[in-house]
């Protein structure tokens, strides 16, 4: 196994367990947020959604590298270990432990991202030289449980008296690895030594603009740009060898870019209204008044008979119809007119219909007796017993030759190339993406659906491979692009695209 | 009887469920149809400080958190903070300060350009804080545009009340923002502000403004504000060389 276990720089909580790739990635490696760790080349981070993932790198010799590291829970580990197999190509090292296949269904797909990151058979670690920087991660937000105590509430998450070390928390901003308190926060809160992070730490996504992964979790159908592909979503759709269809999410990719409104108001003092008032007043009795005096509708309403005619001619319709005397009568009419009456009525006497059924009722009636007493019916059975014949046939031997091929996999990484934005500056986006099975894949479809904070800066994009790129207008004020690859990706095959946005 | 009896309890019973039926999906339509409109305690018309109070109650921030804010009129000038023991801090438009969460600071607008000899004394109440990473403290404060309509309304004997908040970026407006760098909202004086701004991100800040000055007699507690205040030492604007005063 070319992996170990290895504690970060930063404290982190005891539930995540990170796994770190050695293969020519030496350097730092922290979980933790943000600004958490300082160190050398010390490029960005990615972290996945409730803090399950957070990886940071650097290499010593100066090159710029960025690892992502899918750690899984440790629940189902046993079962799906497979061992690592380092791939390495000239410009990338990309080693993938596992091509777990992940059906998109109507059901699962919501806990798609957490999922990828808790597959315990995903250990995917990506070394790839890259020239941007990952940008903060997104984080959910962690809602106060309604047994949270009034202390828990009020603790702070990151406070400490002036002279202790900043402590680092499971989440949420975090002082710089090694800096010091300056009492500003939490100098309150009791006593020496730095108060616990809180159980109950809170991140706030409305202050970080994120993009990627699948943001509201719900039903998926392809193409990317139909339904269900939310603002911010991120994925690539794809057809294997075998001809299942699959879609994978990115991780997703959040800014700090935080945005301002207000929203104002006016409002005069009580002297001055009641000074102006007689003016709008005198107004309102000069015009309102006379005009509803002398409005023709008005009179229209009263002299209004149309609506009585109407309720009349409703109730008597009602009755005659009720009585039910008129069905009779009109149907009587027609009987007259149509068929010849005085014919009908003699071939249908009743007293030769009554006669007659009366005779064949006695017929059967006779025969009825004379048969149930001297036919009396006899019942037989037979049981007869069936039999089953099992064969079971047991192989001798197999000779043949096991396929060595692993069907084509994808996996999409999306980065940013800085941390946090004001309103009106540009960020890059970075998406990889790679095939890490033997087998083609094919129709590749990435698509990415901004939010409405960011809008595509025209001629922007590029890309390493032969691609169709298309923009479309997402409805919510900015658009959906997609990337559609004009030739399968082949097996270990790599790629990627780049595109801006402009924050607003 | 037995049996028209049992027909009629069970046409009542078909009706009656047919009538509740009714009724849900009533019930349901009308939901879907009243807007989400969540129930906003506060409102922008209540005493200064209540606000804030309830944001210290809830937690909003923690005791002694530091707030980085940054007021700009855009009609330049000076802007003086005083904190709780009347003390002034002298700054710029535009220059940056750190105030505490649930205080209301008293503040003087001075040396407007096109408003020569006026004074304006607005209240800043911070109910809500931004949780940045460490580095990028001071590099996104809260901040308050004083436009030159603001200025006028108060030389009305208006009232200018503002509400600053946050945008939801899932829901936040596209529209691009003013010259400003901020997207200004004007509704009418009955509409709750705070309700308002909760509706559309997260509200932060409550900016009231109108020509009140101080008198000879209230100076001491008029000028006084509810908590510190710390002026942010490396910023881009030039501050002025006494930057404290009483």
């Amino acid at each position: 196994m070319n992996t170990r276990s290895k504690k970060n720089l930063c404290e982190q909580p005891s539930a995540l367990t990170v796994l770190v790739t050695t293969t020519r990635v030496a350097g730092l490696i922290c979980i933790g947020l943000a600004s958490s760790c300082a160190g050398p080349a010390h490029l960005g981070r990615v972290q996945a959604p409730s803090g399950h993932l957070v990886s940071e790198a650097s290499a010593p010799q100066g090159q710029r590298v960025a690892e992502v590291t899918l750690s899984p829970s440790d629940q189902n580990a046993s079962q799906h270990q497979v061992g690592m197999t380092p791939i390495e190509t000239n410009t990338q090292d990309f080693v993938q432990t596992n091509h777990a296949s992940y059906e998109v269904t109507s059901e699962d797909r919501p806990e798609f991202i957490l999922n990828s990151y808790r597959q315990p058979a995903t250990e995917q670690t990506f070394t790839t030289p890259i020239e941007a920087m990952p940008a903060q991660p997104r984080q959910r937000a962690v809602v106060y449980p309604a047994s949270a105590s009034a202390l828990e509430r009020m603790s702070c998450p990151h406070g400490c008296p002036a002279g202790q070390a900043c402590p680092s928390c499971p989440s949420g901003p975090a002082y710089p690895q090694g800096a010091v308190c300056d009492g500003s926060m939490g100098a309150t809160m009791g006593g020496p030594g730095c108060p616990p992070c809180a159980a109950t730490s809170q991140t706030f996504t409305d202050e970080y603009l994120c993009d990627g992964g699948n943001r509201d979790p719900g039903f998926y159908a392809p193409p990317a740009h139909s339904s269900g592909l939310e603002t911010e979503d991120t994925l690539v759709e794809y057809a294997t060898h075998e001809g299942v269809h699959k879609i994978k999410y990115s991780n997703p990719v959040c800014v700090y870019a935080p945005r301002f409104s207000e929203v104002r108001s006016t409002s005069g003092l009580v002297q001055n209204v009641n000074i102006d008032r007689p003016l709008g007043a005198h107004e309102l009795a000069f015009g309102a008044h006379m005009n509803n005096r002398v409005e023709p509708v008005a009179q229209e309403h009263q002299t209004k008979p149309v609506g009585n005619v109407t309720r009349n001619r409703a109730s008597g319709y009602e009755d005659r119809v009720g009585e039910g005397y008129v069905g009779q009568i009109v149907s009587s009419d027609k009987h007259v007119g149509i068929l010849g009456a005085n014919e009908d009525y003699s071939q249908l006497t009743p007293a030769q219909d009554v006669g007659t059924t009366r005779a064949l009722f006695l017929n059967t009636i006779q025969a009825a007796a004379v048969w149930t007493r001297d036919l009396y019916p006899q019942i037989s059975a037979s049981v007869s017993g069936g039999n089953e014949m099992t064969a079971e046939f047991k192989a001798a031997g197999l000779d043949g030759v096991e396929e060595k091929i692993t069907p084509g996999e994808l996996v999409i990484i999306k980065q940013a190339d800085r941390s946090e934005a004001h309103v009106g500056e540009v960020i890059t986006f970075t998406i990889q993406f790679r095939n890490t099975g033997s087998e083609p894949v094919y129709n590749v479809v990435i698509a990415d659906n901004l939010t409405p904070r960011l809008s595509y800066v025209e001629g922007s994009q590029t890309s390493d491979v032969d691609v169709e790129f298309v923009r479309e207008d997402n409805g919510e004020g900015s658009s959906v692009l997609s990337w559609k690859l004009n030739s399968p990706l082949e097996g270990n095959a790599t790629g990627k695209l780049t595109f801006q946005t402009l924050v607003k | 009887m037995a049996g028209q009896s049992l027909k009629w309890m069970n046409t009542m019973a078909i009706r009656t469920a047919s009538l509740m039926a009714m009724i849900i999906v009533m019930s349901q339509s009308a939901s879907a149809q009243m807007p989400q409109r969540g129930y906003q305690p506060l409102h922008h018309m209540a005493s200064p400080g209540t606000a804030g109070l309830w944001a210290e109650r809830l937690g909003r921030a923690c005791p002694g958190y530091w707030q980085t804010i940054e007021l700009t009129t855009l009609e330049g000038g000076s802007v003086s903070y005083y904190d709780e023991a009347s003390s002034a801090i002298n700054t710029v438009s535009g220059a940056k300060v750190e105030l505490q969460v649930a205080a209301v600071y008293r503040l003087k607008l001075s040396d407007l350009p096109d408003y020569p000899g006026v004074e304006l004394y607005p209240t800043i109440e911070v109910i809500d804080r931004l949780h940045p990473p460490a580095h990028l403290k001071h590099e996104f404060p809260i901040p308050i545009v004083v436009t030159e309509a603001d200025i006028e309304a108060a030389l009305r004997d208006e009232l200018v009340t503002k509400v600053i908040y946050l945008d939801q970026p899932e829901i936040a407006a596209t529209v691009a923002p003013y010259d400003g760098g901020m997207r200004s909202e004007t509704l009418p004086s009955y509409r709750n502000l705070l309700a308002e701004a909760d509706e559309r991100g997260r509200p932060l800040l409550i900016f009231r403004m109108g020509r009140r000055v101080p008198s000879l007699h209230d100076q001491q507690r008029f000028l006084t504000s509810g908590g510190p205040v710390r002026l942010v030492e490396s910023q881009d604007v030039m501050l002025p060389e006494l930057s404290q005063s009483r």
